[in-house]
């Protein structure tokens, strides 16, 4: 039977220099729940601003994109 | 909105004869049919354009505007309608409403509430909204002239000045605090208590403000430049960038209409009447302002008075049209001396902070007010306030500041400025500070680099340094392939045929993710819609799992709610599936504590700490040792013996510490107030919550092992 996950947080990152580089961060580590693919992670709703903050810091410039986007 | 059955059952219901509305609709001709007829046919006529037209123009101009109100409020009811129609400046009355019943353009549901010649208004006709044929919906009714003057101006005032204006200025802290992902709700919708301090400590720099944190956050969720999300995060929406670039006085404006609308009196206040008494006077107060030319000063005193003279009128039984009016009222009014204090209170707390009005004395010390650039062009549509200064300078500085001075409220170049760098200082001096979280920030938010750097060249006294022109442009660069997908909508599959045939199917809009699930970008009413469809089973992430995961005594994992990706992610981190369960779906193969996946977790300590933070039955203490052993977060001891040092406050390990060596002794949390320990140090353990009289309890427990799979390739290969 098909699942509707509702209100989930997923962070994309294609290339793989940066997902390792981020992944040493333990804001990242623990605000991923799994990998969902080798390029997309499925965020903890309560760490996602702690995301944000990383990847500003780091000078990573990211789109956000909500569910009618 | 009120269906024709409505009116038709209403009118058959109505206990007079209703030829005196219907002579307005109906030829002579037809007013001879049966009632029944009459009825439908007054209901035909209402959808011809030129007759409605015609009887609308034939209302008085007050009722004309009570008509207007009436259909753009139609869910509001009647008491607050003719108090907002009456505060906008027109001359409503009782008498107003009887011409719109009389004209048969609007009626109360309840004939009995109806105008006659016997009828008494009472809070009940108040509370009560009016209905009407739908085809009035269409009709689109200007506005009359507001013809509303006083006479209560004050000569040879003397302005002075009580204390600035806050409300430009917070707006602008508050919009900054935002883009700075500085204010965060909680999951019940109040201010977290770090997002309260921010604020707090913005709100404290003013002795008054004519709004809270909270309302101003309520107002930029209505005009949809930020939402929050089901975790109570504040997302700034794509209007968010055009609302901070559009002119200060603009967004001021927005801000007062909004203000205006929402005002609230305080629970303290709050009093049953048939019109919230808080924006009659606000609105009151603002028409009389607003009837002022320039520099006319008025007298505070008698505006007190206008504003209760004409709460009186507006519920007066004052002459109507003959059987159509209320010939006794039984309004109940507040006292003089209420709208007295309240029009105190709102010039103080309400005008004078929001800037629209200056305050003054005349010769006999009567104070007085005046409207401000701001306030007329807020109430009178006139030029917008803009700042000159001609002695202004910038200069941008190597070490990535700018400074600027000679500036104020609505200088559009600190507005600017403020957009991609952090504010310092004050209107006399203010440095700006660019770094590449400011940069990047506003770029993400919708700004562009591009338009800062031409209006420092436009503005600067001195060319920009180079090294800062070229780290602002490196910092706005933005790499667009990493995208954070806040709050959406995941399918999953139970196999990648099944997910590509639902991919094929909504193209436009899905994203294939690994190979069993789909993202779908569409709005949520819609996605609903496919839920329903496809008999997808929900899944709710704005809320905690709503099952646990257990570990059952032979090894075997059991997720209480089996679809959620946060329990199958926990459990993929500890176990593996049986390779001889061969089921035909994925879901249904059983899972075993695994050596081999507990060892291989790459964030073994997030693990652990989720899984026992779960909500439900809790992880038995013995589960709970074997799987930090498993994580590799404790230590194995002969015989799997161990101590446990419980019901004690984590908080208090500084005071314990003179008399135990923490790092050493204790080898694991295991629960929030529980801790692991060696048995051989028990009774230093219990010696030292003796000494500090600290709570606590020290026992052994011996660990029982439970099976694991691939545990002897593990072992080998220590």
């Amino acid at each position: 039977m098909p699942v509707l996950h509702h209100g989930i947080h997923i962070l994309e990152i294609p290339d793989s220099t940066m997902r390792e580089q981020l992944m040493q961060s333990p804001v990242l580590q623990q605000a991923v729940i799994m990998e969902v693919d080798d390029t997309h992670w499925l965020i903890d709703g309560q760490y996602i601003s702690n995301v944000e903050k990383l990847l500003a810091k780091t000078g990573i410039s990211f789109k956000v994109k909500t569910h009618d986007e | 909105m009120t269906s024709e059955l409505i009116i038709q059952n209403l009118l058959s219901s109505v206990n007079r004869s209703l030829r005196p509305v219907f002579k307005h609709w109906l030829s002579t001709e037809q007013l001879e049919r049966r009632s029944e007829e009459q009825t439908l046919l007054y209901l035909e006529k209402t959808e011809k354009i030129s007759l409605r037209k015609k009887i609308i123009a034939s209302l008085k101009p007050e009722s004309r505007a009570l008509l207007k109100c009436i259909f753009e409020n139609s869910e509001t009811p009647i008491g607050e309608i003719i108090a907002m129609t009456r505060a906008a400046g027109h001359n409503v009355t009782l008498a107003s409403l009887g011409e719109i019943h009389y004209k048969g353009l609007a009626f109360f549901e309840d004939p009995n509430l109806w105008p006659s010649a016997k009828a008494e208004w009472s809070d009940l006709n108040a509370d009560e909204i009016l209905v009407f044929p739908p085809a009035m919906l269409n009709e689109n009714i200007i506005e009359p002239k507001i013809d509303f003057q006083c006479d209560i101006f004050a000569d040879k005032v003397k302005s002075f000045v009580c204390e600035d204006a806050s409300a430009s200025i917070l707006l602008t802290e508050f919009l900054d605090s935002v883009s700075r992902a500085e204010i965060k709700l909680t999951q019940h919708g109040k201010l977290s208590s770090r997002s309260r301090k921010v604020l707090s400590k913005i709100w404290e720099m003013y002795n008054k403000s004519m709004c809270s944190p909270e309302h101003m956050i309520d107002f930029a969720r209505t005009t949809g430049i930020l939402r929050i999300d089901s975790t109570g995060t504040t997302i700034i929406e794509r209007k968010f960038a055009n609302f901070r670039k559009a002119p200060r006085t603009q967004q001021m404006k927005e801000f007062l209409n909004y203000s205006a609308k929402m005002i609230e009196p305080p629970e303290s206040e709050l009093t049953k009447t048939a019109f919230c008494i808080h924006k009659f006077a606000l609105r009151m107060i603002s028409t009389i302002l607003s009837s002022t030319e320039k520099d006319d000063w008025l007298l505070i005193k008698p505006i007190s008075e206008i504003v209760s003279e004409n709460v009186r009128e507006m519920f007066s039984t004052g002459k109507g049209i003959r059987s159509w009016f209320w010939a006794f009222s039984n309004a109940e009014f507040s006292s003089d001396k209420t709208w007295k204090s309240l029009t105190k209170n709102l010039l103080e707390n309400w005008f004078a902070p929001a800037g629209v009005i200056e305050w003054g004395k005349n010769s006999k010390k009567a104070k007085c007010v005046k409207l401000t650039e701001m306030g007329r062009f807020w109430l009178r549509d006139e030029f917008a306030p803009a700042h000159k200064d001609t002695d202004q300078q910038l200069v941008v500085q190597p070490d990535f500041t700018a400074l600027l001075t000679h500036s104020g409220p609505w200088d559009t170049v600190a507005q600017l400025l403020g957009l991609y760098a952090r504010r310092s200082g004050n209107d006399n001096a203010s440095t700006f500070q660019f770094t590449r979280e400011s940069i990047s920030a506003a770029v993400q938010q919708g700004h562009k680099v591009s338009d800062l750097l031409s209006e420092l060249d436009e503005n600067c006294s001195y060319p920009i340094p180079k090294n800062v022109r070229h780290s602002i442009t490196e910092w706005g660069s933005v790499s667009p392939n990493v995208t954070l997908y806040r709050d959406i909508n995941l399918f999953s599959f139970d196999t990648e045929k099944e997910r590509d045939a639902f991919i094929k199917l909504n193209s436009h809009k899905a994203k294939k993710l690994g190979t069993l699930y789909a993202l779908l970008l569409i709005p949520e009413n819609d996605i609903f819609n496919i839920m329903t469809r496809i008999y997808a089973k929900p899944v709710d992430y704005t809320d905690v799992p709503i099952g646990s995961v257990e570990v059952k005594p032979d090894g075997r994992i059991v997720l209480h709610a089996p679809d959620d990706l946060r329990l199958i992610a926990l459990r993929n981190a500890i176990s593996e599936p049986d390779e001889k369960d061969v089921k035909e779906k994925l879901k249904d193969v059983n899972y075993y504590l695994s050596a081999l996946s507990m060892r291989n977790t790459n964030f073994p300590v997030n693990s652990y700490e989720r899984l026992v933070n779960i909500p439900g039955r809790p992880i038995s203490m013995n589960v709970r040792l074997n799987l930090l052993v498993g994580f590799g977060l404790l230590q194995q001891t002969p015989g799997y013996e161990y101590a446990i040092l419980s019901n004690f406050a984590f908080s208090k390990r500084n005071l314990i510490r003179k008399h135990f060596d923490w790092k050493r002794i204790i080898l694991a949390r295991v629960a929030r107030d529980a801790f692991v320990l060696l048995p051989e140090f028990m009774d230093v353990a219990k010696e030292a919550l003796k000494k500090t009289k600290i709570d606590g309890k020290v026992y052994s427990i011996s660990m029982e092992r439970l099976p694991l799979t691939n545990e002897i390739e593990i072992e080998e290969g220590i």
